[in-house]
């Protein structure tokens, strides 16, 4: 072992003069004196416990802040009555701009407006379309999120009859229905394709399907895995005799 | 010579020193009986360990201020209170050692040099101890703990077993793992 001495025989010390050297006076003064650290005094709580309450708080409203203007930003670039379209209404987006997968709002031309439509904000009229493209200065995150919604002017959106099959919007549905040669329909538009979304007995499954059609396999596994549980259909897309595209609402059903 | 002649106790007397403690515990002035039962065990376990005498009362001082001042966490295990304060006394050894430079010392007597001596080699002679000596300063820490307990300090196996919170048993394991492995070195 380093740094060790070794000492052979050396003088042992008398027991007196040991006792000599006893002094517990001194001991009990010491620890009479003695203070406790720092850490469990009140002084050492109070800061502390201040400092972490503040940290804490500011951490919390700063989440809130950002919570709030990620908010405010999507709500300057979608109308109160837009949000509400995205899920109830369809969708005009040209085919260009799918491919881009731009942020666009997009405004139908009148007379394209197909004749079976429900009409449900007509608040502006406006002659001819127009498309104008707003400026994304949003994050990437908002960007997709508005990506994905179908985004229309407020004035100039025109409902469409709601997607079905075989009648049935929402809810429970047979399988024969479901998976029946007549699939998807929307009023005089045609389905071009969709996103089917069902269980297969080992995991979900997210299909997208070109055509109107619930395909065979699909339909054996809903029929064997997801009887009394959720079908999603959604990203349906539809295009009318003049080649415009629509996104149409998405359709939930429970196969029985 | 043994360091502790007053370790071990009868069950009677270690309920009346468990009364002290009590009453200290209340009262930090009746530790005074305590102090005096145990301040020169404590010191010659310190001296043993270092050469400088004033440090060594320096760190008993500690010891009994270190015991005192926690003697509301101790808790009586049907060990001597003395068992506590070597611990404490090996805790305050290492800071003295880290803290104020102090250098590690091993004393031992002649008398247990030649009895080690006789144990491993029948020549006894001048040779063989210096030959010995430099073996135990190539001992590691623990193993020299152990030599110096049982063989420079002759401590029963369940004192050190008190001391070092281990079993009777693996106190006589490892001193005789010590004393092998001192063997090999010095026999080679």
């Amino acid at each position: 072992m380093k740094n060790q001495k070794i000492l052979v025989d050396r003088e042992p010390l008398s027991k007196d003069y040991i006792q000599s050297k006893e002094n517990f006076g001194h001991v009990l003064s010491q620890v009479k004196n003695l203070k406790p650290p720092v850490w469990k005094t009140p002084w050492f709580y109070g800061p502390v416990g201040l400092a972490v309450v503040a940290i804490t708080v500011s951490a919390v409203q700063f989440n809130i802040t950002e919570h709030t203007e990620e908010q405010a930003n999507l709500e300057k670039v979608l109308p109160i009555n837009d949000r509400k379209i995205e899920v109830r209404t369809l969708a005009l987006i040209s085919p260009k701009d799918i491919e881009k997968q731009s942020f666009e709002e997009v405004i139908p031309k009148k007379k394209q407006e197909p004749k079976n439509s429900e009409e449900i904000v007509p608040q502006e009229k406006e002659e001819g379309s127009k498309i104008s493209t707003i400026e994304s200065t949003l994050p990437e995150s908002i960007e997709q999120k508005t990506t994905n919604i179908s985004i229309s002017s407020t004035s100039k959106v025109k409902k469409k009859s709601f997607p079905n099959i075989g009648g049935v919007y929402n809810g429970e549905i047979s399988i024969n229905t479901l998976c029946s040669a007549e699939g998807i329909r929307c009023g005089d538009l045609k389905i071009q394709s969709f996103t089917l979304q069902y269980y297969n007995g080992k995991k979900e499954v997210i299909q997208s399907v070109i055509g109107n059609i619930v395909p065979d396999k699909a339909c054996k596994a809903i029929a064997e895995h997801n009887w009394g549980s959720m079908v999603f259909i959604t990203k349906i897309m539809g295009s009318n005799l003049a080649g415009d595209i629509f996104t149409l609402p998405s359709m939930n059903f429970i196969p029985h | 010579m043994a360091v502790n002649p007053v370790y071990h106790q009868t069950k009677d007397k270690l309920l009346d020193e468990l009364t002290l403690i009590t009453r200290a515990k209340e009262d930090p002035e009746r530790f005074g009986p305590l102090y005096t039962k145990y301040h020169e065990q404590i010191f010659r376990y310190v001296y043993q360990r270092m050469d400088d005498q004033e440090l060594a009362f320096d760190v008993t001082s500690q010891v009994f201020i270190k015991a005192l001042s926690n003697l509301h966490k101790y808790e009586y295990r049907g060990v001597p209170f003395s068992s506590w304060l070597y611990r404490i006394a090996k805790s305050e050894l290492y800071q003295a050692f880290r803290d104020r430079k102090a250098r590690k010392t091993v004393n031992v007597e002649n008398m247990h040099i030649f009895e080690m001596i006789e144990e491993f080699d029948d020549d006894d002679s001048v040779e063989k101890k210096k030959k010995l000596l430099a073996c135990l300063a190539t001992m590691n820490e623990k193993d020299m703990q152990m030599l110096e307990l049982r063989y420079f300090e002759k401590r029963s196996f369940k004192e050190i077993g008190e001391i070092l919170e281990i079993t009777e048993n693996n106190a006589k394991v490892r001193s005789f793992r010590a004393l092998e492995k001192l063997k090999k070195l010095f026999v080679k």
